[in-house]
């Protein structure tokens, strides 16, 4: 119990120092997202940007998940 | 369950399919696309698996067909990842976009996306049913 709570604190104190190192909220300005509304539909030509974006910019991201949903069904059919 | 639960969702069940199907087909025109559609084709034959249960409903949900469906689904979306990594030398490259582009707000525009979203409505669908399937039933049959 003590061990916990000592552990629980120091994990706190190291905590607070790393966010104190990050820098604050909405600065560096995000630039990839202006890029996105700027060159999504000239470079897909899709003109949902949310589709534009899963399925073309981060197309890998939807990749992993299809085969994540894929993998766990053929895991358990019997 | 009742008849008025039978034929309601007899009623329902085609509506909600179409519906599942236009939002696949139209996932890079208008919000949705491959994972929402998939998931109300799946509901529609969820619904009717509520309502007349699983043994009536045998002759009609075939369990194969989930199978091949999530199959081939899972088997285009990597196909179509392939494609552009054989044609372009990057993968998930939208060749079809830089080769014909179309016209923007048309249904055949945006290259391999709604290929995509098609891909993804049946792997989608076919899996998100094949879970029910498995809560479900083949739970029952395990413990008798």
């Amino acid at each position: 119990m003590a061990v916990g709570g000592v552990v629980i604190a120091a994990l706190l104190l190291v905590t607070v120092r790393v966010f104190r190192s990050l820098p604050p909220f909405g600065f560096p300005e995000l630039r990839m997202a202006e890029y996105y509304i700027q060159q999504g539909l000239p470079m897909t030509g899709a003109a949902n940007l949310v589709a534009a974006i899963i399925l073309d910019f981060r197309g890998y991201d939807t990749l992993g998940e299809a085969t994540v949903l894929f993998t766990s069904v053929a895991e358990r059919w019997p | 369950m009742t008849l008025i639960v039978k034929r309601i969702s007899q009623l329902m069940a085609p509506s909600i399919f179409l519906l599942g199907i236009y939002v696949v087909l139209h996932g890079h025109l208008t919000p949705g696309g491959g994972f929402a559609g998939g998931v109300l084709i799946a509901g529609a034959f969820v619904l009717l698996i509520l309502a007349f249960g699983s043994e009536e409903s045998r002759n009609v949900v075939l369990e194969w067909r989930a199978t091949a469906s999530e199959s081939i689904g899972l088997f285009l979306f990597w196909f179509l990842a392939v494609l552009g990594l054989m044609q372009g030398g990057i993968f998930f490259l939208n060749t079809i976009a830089k080769t014909r582009p179309g016209l923007p707000f048309h249904l055949f525009s945006a290259g391999i996306i709604p290929l995509c979203n098609v891909a993804i409505g049946m792997e989608v669908a076919a899996t998100l049913f094949s879970v029910f399937l498995c809560l479900a039933i083949f739970k029952m049959r395990e413990t008798p």
